[in-house]
């Protein structure tokens, strides 16, 4: 099926086939949770899924990044541990490797 | 813990909190939702197009990658395959989620779902963890993501390339810093390392043997359910090496 994105009636269906698959994607767990007991093991499996998935998010940013963005990390981890606020580490760790990337062009 | 046993409510201080929380996101959202926008723009869909996708799929990652392939023949295809490729974690995270949102009413929970994204997620497992259960909070922050990522986009398709190099700013790193001072919060004793280590690894050869977002998915059930299978210690022991 081909689909011309240019008419207005061709973005629309395309806007809409990815409206329905991302909201999809957003229910799926949530829906089939409520058939599954928290057993001690799915509490284990739920309380380890946030940091195994951000592992999995900054194991590939770590690997394609270089000494600017690592140093943003250093910052990050430093600031957080300092303040214990999310935000402000993340900002720090931002402002980090923008001052790298412009001093050094990293 | 017995987080079943709760009562997750929905109230308008926790909408506020959660709000306000989310202004901190703001600039990153505002960045982020530029980029997008910028590229929509230069592949020639019109403001009003940009917009709406935006505001209907709210996903930065697999806009990027369906803007990214707009000349495709089978331009539906790969759009839907772009947007499961990348939100594939929604369906971890709404599995997460869904205890800490057991009790409110599923009129409440599924429109909610709809804000789901990566900041308001991680913020309710932390709000999971610190045993507080308003399902507003969770509302509040997606609601302030989706103010920043329209005005982003509507920004970057209406006025693109006045911002100058995204990288340049290092807006591209916000986010990954952002998850790193998240894991870093929930980091609670050398328990933790394992599922974080092999979710890490198995990621790192996903990313690069298979591409996509997959790794995400991949690692995060790698380190997750290797956590849920390991033989569970006493305190004690479990600190030995």
């Amino acid at each position: 099926m081909s689909v011309d994105p240019s008419t207005p009636a061709g973005l629309a269906l395309i806007i809409a086939a990815m409206t329905v698959t991302a909201y999809m994607t957003r229910v799926a767990g949530f829906f089939l949770m409520r058939f599954v007991a928290v057993t001690p093991r799915v509490e284990a499996w739920l309380k380890a899924l946030p940091l195994a998935i951000m592992g999995s998010i900054l194991a590939p940013i770590a690997a394609h990044g270089g000494p600017a963005e690592y140093a943003g990390f250093a910052a990050t981890i430093a600031v957080f541990l300092m303040r214990r606020n999310d935000i402000l580490a993340a900002l720090a760790g931002m402002g980090t490797v923008a001052l790298l990337r412009a001093a050094f062009g990293l | 813990m017995a987080d079943t046993e709760h009562a997750s409510r929905f109230t308008r201080d926790g909408f506020m909190r959660g709000f306000m929380e989310g202004i901190g996101l703001l600039p990153g959202m505002i960045a982020f939702g530029a980029v997008f926008g910028v590229l929509a723009e230069g592949v020639g869909l019109p403001v009003v197009g940009a917009t709406a996708m935006s505001a209907f799929v709210f996903s930065g990652t697999a806009q990027l990658l369906a803007v990214h392939s707009w000349g495709a023949p089978d331009l539906l295809l790969a759009t839907v395959v772009a947007v499961v490729a990348m939100n594939a974690r929604y369906v971890l995270f709404g599995a997460a989620i869904q205890p800490w949102m057991r009790g409110v009413s599923p009129w409440i929970a599924y429109p909610s779902l709809f804000l789901l994204v990566d900041p308001n997620w991680a913020t309710a497992m932390r709000e999971r963890d610190a045993g507080r259960h308003d399902v507003a909070v969770f509302i509040g922050m997606g609601a302030a993501c989706m103010v920043g990522w329209l005005a982003g986009t509507i920004a970057g398709a209406g006025f693109g390339g006045l911002l100058g190099d995204p990288r340049r700013l290092g807006l591209d790193f916000f986010l990954p810093a952002f998850f790193l001072s998240l894991a870093c919060g929930f980091w609670k004793g050398r328990g933790d390392l394992l599922p974080f280590a092999i979710g890490a690894a198995v990621a790192f050869v996903f990313d690069r043997y298979v591409g996509g977002s997959w790794h995400v998915l991949a690692g995060g059930l790698a380190g997750s359910l290797f956590a849920a299978f390991m033989p569970r210690k006493p305190k004690q022991e479990e600190a030995a090496p």
